[in-house]
């Protein structure tokens, strides 16, 4: 939920804290950067095209993983066709022959599941814990509603889409 | 020869470990893979094993449950058991190691990160 004041309220062990937009979106940037380095080691950087020109312009399929404790949310990062299978490829080392659509599918909700995990760590307060669901994966855009959606593009001028959703 | 049993539902993430492992110096070693914690409870009671790095969300039976499960019995008390989790906090490593995990590391795993605790537990 977003405030008249444009701050994401959340909740942490019964207490509610402030994540600005600001935050929220300088965290959601470290999750997947760190994700994609560390794991496909693929550079991102933040992108100013808004989400909603890009939809009719790709095939799209997504991984999304919901946040369970102590927000309740969603991270979703939502790729192109070419671009999953492009990620998918590097994290396994760049053998297309062997990026099979089970493969991107398992992939996608991997590294959406890691990602949530370095987001939520930036957001709980000290002494927390957190809590995540397991991964699933779609194709086609997915259910952005109540989402703040974040550009990215890849060191090889590739986009993808992150939405978050987070409410106490 | 050593044997690991990488426990993670993800196909992927168990890849990824392995490679994280054999590019941090970790060779000569038989890598077993597990989807959920009862696969891996399985292949541990079967084959034995040296070392365990599991996962905390899994189908099943969770990273949580299998580290009950493997303290439980008293042939694996020292059974060396590194969690490999997307949910790591200094809170969630304290009660992890608590439960009896020797070593948390949160993912995206590196071999500068696994190359200490490989040393250490293997």
């Amino acid at each position: 939920m977003i405030d008249a004041g444009g701050e994401w309220l959340a909740g942490t062990q019964g207490k509610v804290i402030m994540v600005s937009e600001e935050q929220l979106a300088q965290a959601v940037g470290e999750a997947l950067s760190i994700t994609f380095e560390g794991m496909a080691f693929v550079e991102l950087m933040q992108d100013t095209e808004e989400a909603g020109k890009l939809r009719s312009a790709y095939k799209w399929v997504w991984g999304a993983v919901n946040l369970q404790e102590p927000y309740q949310g969603r991270l979703c990062v939502i790729y192109p066709e070419a671009t999953a299978r492009h990620i998918v490829s590097a994290v396994y080392g760049g053998a297309e022959e062997e990026i099979y659509a089970k493969r991107i599918a398992d992939a996608l909700g991997e590294l959406t599941n890691t990602a949530a995990g370095v987001l939520l760590s930036r957001l709980v307060a000290e002494g927390g814990i957190f809590s995540l669901g397991l991964p699933q994966t779609g194709s086609g855009w997915p259910d952005t509603a109540g989402m703040t959606l974040y550009v990215f593009q890849t060191d090889s001028e590739e986009k993808l889409v992150a939405g978050v959703r987070l409410a106490g | 020869m050593k044997r690991v049993i990488i426990a993670d539902d993800s196909e992927t993430a168990r890849m990824f470990v392995r490679k994280c492992m054999e590019i941090a110096g970790l060779s000569g070693v038989e890598f077993l893979e597990a989807s959920n914690g009862v696969e891996a409870l399985e292949i541990l009671e079967c084959w034995g094993g040296d070392l365990i790095v599991s996962d905390l969300y899994m189908p099943k039976m969770d990273g949580v449950e299998l580290i009950r499960r493997i303290r439980a019995q008293d042939k694996f008390k020292k059974l060396p058991i590194l969690v490999v989790t997307s949910a790591r906090t200094p809170a969630k490593e304290a009660e992890l190691i608590g439960l009896g995990a020797n070593a948390v590391l949160g993912k995206p795993v590196s071999p500068s990160a696994l190359a200490p605790v490989l040393k250490e537990l293997v």
